[in-house]
């Protein structure tokens, strides 16, 4: 097998990871105790996968979005902001813009594509906040937060940009 | 939390159980006002769409300056989460960074007066109650602009069917 760059820069930052055919993949840590609703946000099964030709994280929804784009350190893969409002609203239908407002998106799934999409990210320092919002930032200062849907809602991703006031929601049904 | 140093967490355990007892009969958790206290107190209610952005918050901050008033405190109302609260000054920047950081939680922001009461929704509308002068005033337009603008975010087609019916509820309790 060829090892491209990514799977040395994947190997340096990670030792266990594992490199096989179909790529390189390999834990991401400290969010395994992370959970919505009792739905772990990351489960033992969950991997960030890179394949051998592109680059191209498996679990993004954009075949645009490679990991070329980002920056990695410590284990995590790093986004910037734009790149996560990309990756998050790829295929997502955008709602009326209203000025002044949030860019409202609406993408399919659920929760379930909610918590995997968060996760697929690669966010920095991922915490669990009170009132089951999960938080992470993006290499750029970006806040992500994501509240799972209730009886009053759905579940939603929340984008806030370092130097914008303007926020981006992408609501999952 | 607090990245600016804008507003503090209250921490005195009787400040605490006093604002929580004062919210009591004002909010119906998570999400709504108290239909009985709306009427009591004779207060104007005007949805919000969103959350608070740069103009909602200059809006705001002229409205309960023309009060007197430049404090409020944050009350979380979400059942799932132990009580936080927190004294916001009623400034632009202010309210922009506490909205930020509360914005997919339930909070009211009321003055220790409760001469008016500001529900964020977890990320979804505003309700901006109080008398009629300082309603008008907070939402920066007539009410009739400010109706017509909710219902068009509220009647969105895209919206997933909790928020929709989230949204509905919205004006059918509060504009029609």
């Amino acid at each position: 097998m060829c090892l491209t760059n990514q799977h040395l820069i994947t190997q340096l930052h990670n030792p266990e990871a594992e490199i096989g055919e179909m790529g390189a993949s390999f834990p991401l840590p400290d969010s395994n105790t992370l959970s919505i609703e009792g739905i772990p946000l990351v489960t033992e099964e969950t991997y960030l996968l890179v394949t051998p030709d592109s680059g191209t994280s498996a679990l993004s929804n954009n075949p645009g979005f490679t990991l070329q784009q980002q920056g990695m350190e410590n284990n995590v893969v790093f986004i910037t902001t734009q790149e996560a409002i990309a990756n998050l609203t790829h295929g997502a239908q955008l709602g009326r813009t209203t000025k002044g407002r949030s860019r409202q998106w609406v993408q399919q799934g659920g929760l379930d594509a909610a918590i995997g999409a968060f996760h697929a990210l690669g966010l920095a320092n991922i915490t669990q906040r009170s009132g089951g919002v999960i938080t992470g930032e993006t290499l750029d200062g970006g806040i992500l937060n994501l509240r799972a849907g209730s009886t009053y809602g759905s579940a939603t991703i929340e984008v806030q940009s370092s130097n914008s006031k303007q926020k981006t929601k992408v609501r999952y049904e | 939390m607090n990245k600016s140093n804008n507003y503090e967490r209250v921490t005195d355990k009787d400040k605490i159980d006093e604002l929580i007892a004062m919210i009591g009969p004002v909010v119906c958790k998570p999400n709504h006002f108290s239909s009985p206290w709306l009427q009591q107190k004779q207060w104007i209610v005007t949805p919000v769409a969103d959350t608070i952005n740069p103009m909602d918050a200059e809006w705001i901050t002229t409205a309960s300056s023309a009060l007197g008033v430049t404090i409020g405190y944050g009350i979380s109302l979400d059942s799932d989460m132990d009580v936080e609260i927190y004294k916001v000054p009623l400034n632009q920047d202010a309210l922009l960074d506490f909205s930020a950081d509360v914005s997919l939680l339930n909070f009211v922001l009321v003055p220790s007066d409760l001469s008016f009461a500001i529900l964020l929704e977890a990320g979804n509308y505003i309700l901006i109650a109080g008398n009629k002068q300082f309603v008008r005033t907070a939402i920066g337009c007539s009410f009739s602009t400010a109706t017509t603008m909710f219902l068009d975010y509220a009647t969105d087609s895209i919206w997933p069917e909790p928020t929709a019916k989230l949204l509905k509820e919205v004006a059918e309790k509060y504009i029609l």
